[in-house]
């Protein structure tokens, strides 16, 4: 396990939205995320999720495929036109190579694979941020 | 020389007369050739019969005649006698010389019924019977009435034998005409009794034999058709055909079977990998933040503890992972892969186990081999598997292989050979099943195998394996070469 990046300053704190069906996978994500520093807020329910984004803007997303309700594809689908920097990964247990290629042509930031270690993610979480930190900045120079 | 080539021509008319007594269309054609020449023997037989039976009965006319001349002669010779007529002696001597024409004609018959000596008999008859009537001349001895009665009752006699014998001669002749349809009646129930023979030997036993053997197959028997006794070509022709069709036929029923069951073992153990990959996923996800969280409160042993949690979902997760491969269906992306570069860099990975295992690795590689069409990463998988069970299987100082070289109809076909102990014949047909395994138990999985069934199932390759217990297995698979342009310019989907 590769140690992440654990002196996040409260202005690398980000809005991290996890929406698994599994309850265990988004409280111990939201567990270790939170501990990096972030704010996370765990849904189990695709539609509440749903709902949840229109209202808020979230610098990241962690999204299982398979559910009920809404699947990963569609609410990939809905972030990615409501707003497009919100960095999407997408985890699934039936990691294909079909569905990993739709989801990054949707737009998905990445891709894991279930089983995962939570370093994993923490890494994906953290090479999220530095885009992020990266837009932001050309933003700011844009400006 | 010239004897080696008549011994040549020998054997060539033996096999020629061999090949046409085995065979149905051969012995109906001798069987017809013979029944033509008795036919013919027998009509010709017939002819003849008949035109000597017609002689006969010409002569036997000449015969009557014959005696009835005699017996003119012996009215004038009564007539002579009794009224002492001179003229009638006169008018017998037409009669006699028509007698002795009639005589020298049938004389060769006449041998031919009797004996030489009989016909002599007779014509030492008629020559005193005629000089005796030659001596009734003015100024020659009387005639003794007796002597001539005598003489003219023996040529009588001799002329009735005659046309007795003639007559049964004739009837005999008759006989025998009426007996030939009887041969011909004769031949021809033989050869009816040959074709019956030749037809239910030759043709309705093997039939028979083959309709039971054949109506097996429908109940799943594959046994080949197996007919004691005589079997003509023919018979013996299609039972060959038939039994390669049947051997072709039990393999692709095999394969179909193997290709059923291990797509039914894909869909079983994929739904199985997906049931628990959700709870892998958490036990280790909680593990490993309950060990981030409380590590620094924890002791030395409650740590471990949870390490061995991590641990054995780690290794469940493995075998997850390694059903999930085997269950795959979905293509990953293929390219043009070098056989050579394939084989080398897999090779390289294990090197290092090679060495420790003290065991002697042996690569040849065909030059100029085309590349094929996969993926390296799977495809080296595939090979690594193999290699890593040929590695087990082969004792220390003992000998691996691997080869690979072009084969025919678009297909490179590698060969995984070990020299290890061998795999046990009623192994052989599950040893690419999941959760099959000859290692003992905590030695592997049972999934090395099923997933380079998997794999190169997906390849659109296929998969051989060889077996001899003492000598060791040899893994024979083939890999599609790169078939278009468009394989071979990049990776795609497929």
């Amino acid at each position: 396990m590769a140690g992440p990046d654990l002196n996040v300053s409260k202005e690398d704190e980000l809005e991290i939205l996890i929406l698994d069906d599994e309850s265990i996978v988004g409280q111990r994500l939201k567990t270790a995320l939170e501990k990096d520093g972030h704010h996370v807020e765990v849904f189990i329910r695709s539609r509440l999720a749903a709902a949840r984004l229109e209202q808020k803007e979230f610098d990241i997303l962690i999204t299982d495929i398979l559910m009920e309700e809404l699947d990963g594809m569609q609410i990939l689908e809905k972030v990615m036109s409501k707003s497009p920097r919100t960095k999407v990964i997408v985890i699934t247990g039936y990691a294909t190579m079909d569905l990993a290629r739709e989801s990054s042509l949707k737009g998905a930031f990445d891709f894991i694979a279930k089983p995962f270690r939570v370093g994993t993610m923490r890494d994906k979480v953290a090479q999220a941020a530095k885009v992020l930190e990266k837009e932001r900045a050309a933003s700011a120079q844009a400006n | 020389m010239t004897i080696g080539l008549r011994q040549h021509s020998q054997e060539f008319k033996s096999s020629l007369i061999g090949t046409l007594l085995v065979s149905i269309k051969g012995q109906i054609f001798i069987v017809f050739a013979l029944t033509l020449i008795t036919v013919c023997a027998l009509t010709t037989l017939n002819f003849w019969n008949i035109s000597t039976l017609r002689q006969h009965l010409l002569i036997e006319d000449r015969y009557y005649d014959l005696l009835s001349n005699v017996l003119e002669v012996r009215r004038y010779e009564k007539n002579y006698l009794l009224y002492k007529d001179p003229s009638a002696i006169r008018e017998a001597k037409g009669y006699l010389d028509k007698i002795d024409s009639m005589v020298k004609e049938l004389s060769a018959d006449m041998a031919s019924l009797t004996d030489k000596g009989t016909a002599k008999d007779f014509l030492g008859v008629l020559g005193s019977y005629k000089q005796t009537h030659g001596r009734d001349r003015p100024g020659v001895k009387a005639v003794d009435p007796d002597r001539f009665r005598h003489q003219g009752k023996e040529l009588t006699d001799s002329a009735m034998t005659f046309l007795r014998l003639k007559q049964s001669a004739t009837r005999k002749a008759v006989r025998r005409v009426s007996v030939l349809p009887l041969a011909f009646l004769g031949a021809f129930f033989m050869l009816m009794l040959l074709v019956i023979k030749l037809v239910s030997m030759g043709l309705l036993r093997p039939l028979k034999e083959l309709q039971a053997t054949i109506r097996n197959v429908a109940r799943g028997d594959y046994s080949p058709a197996d007919f004691k006794g005589p079997v003509t070509a023919e018979i013996r022709g299609f039972m060959e055909a038939y039994n390669r069709a049947v051997v072709e036929l039990e393999a692709n029923q095999e394969h179909l079977l193997q290709a059923r069951k291990m797509a039914a073992l894909g869909t079983f153990t994929a739904g199985i990998a997906h049931e628990l990959n959700n709870p892998l996923n958490n036990i280790s996800l909680t593990a490993e933040v309950f060990l981030d969280q409380y590590s620094d409160r924890m002791d030395e042993e409650e740590r471990a503890l949870i390490d061995d949690v991590l641990t054995q979902s780690d290794r469940a997760c493995g075998i997850v992972r390694n059903l999930l491969d085997f269950s795959r269906t979905d293509h990953t992306l293929r390219s043009a892969v070098e056989p050579g570069e394939l084989v080398r860099s897999t090779v390289a990975l294990v090197n290092n186990q090679i060495r420790l295992a003290g065991i002697r690795l042996e690569l040849a590689i065909a030059d100029g081999l085309p590349p094929v069409y996969g993926n390296l990463r799977t495809l080296q998988q595939v090979f690594m598997n193999l290699l890593l069970n040929a590695l087990a299987a082969t004792p220390a100082g003992g000998s691996t292989s691997i080869e690979a070289e072009l084969d025919t109809s678009g297909f490179v076909r590698f060969k995984v050979r070990d020299t290890g102990a061998g795999i046990e014949p009623e192994s052989l047909e599950h040893i690419f099943e999941p959760f099959f395994t000859t290692k003992g138990v905590g030695q592997g999985t049972g999934l090395g195998l099923s997933v380079v069934y998997s794999i190169v199932k997906r390849h659109g390759g296929s998969i051989e394996v060889e077996s001899r217990l003492g000598s060791g297995t040899t893994f024979t698979l083939w890999l599609p070469i790169v078939a278009s342009r468009e394989q071979a310019a990049g990776e795609q989907p497929c």
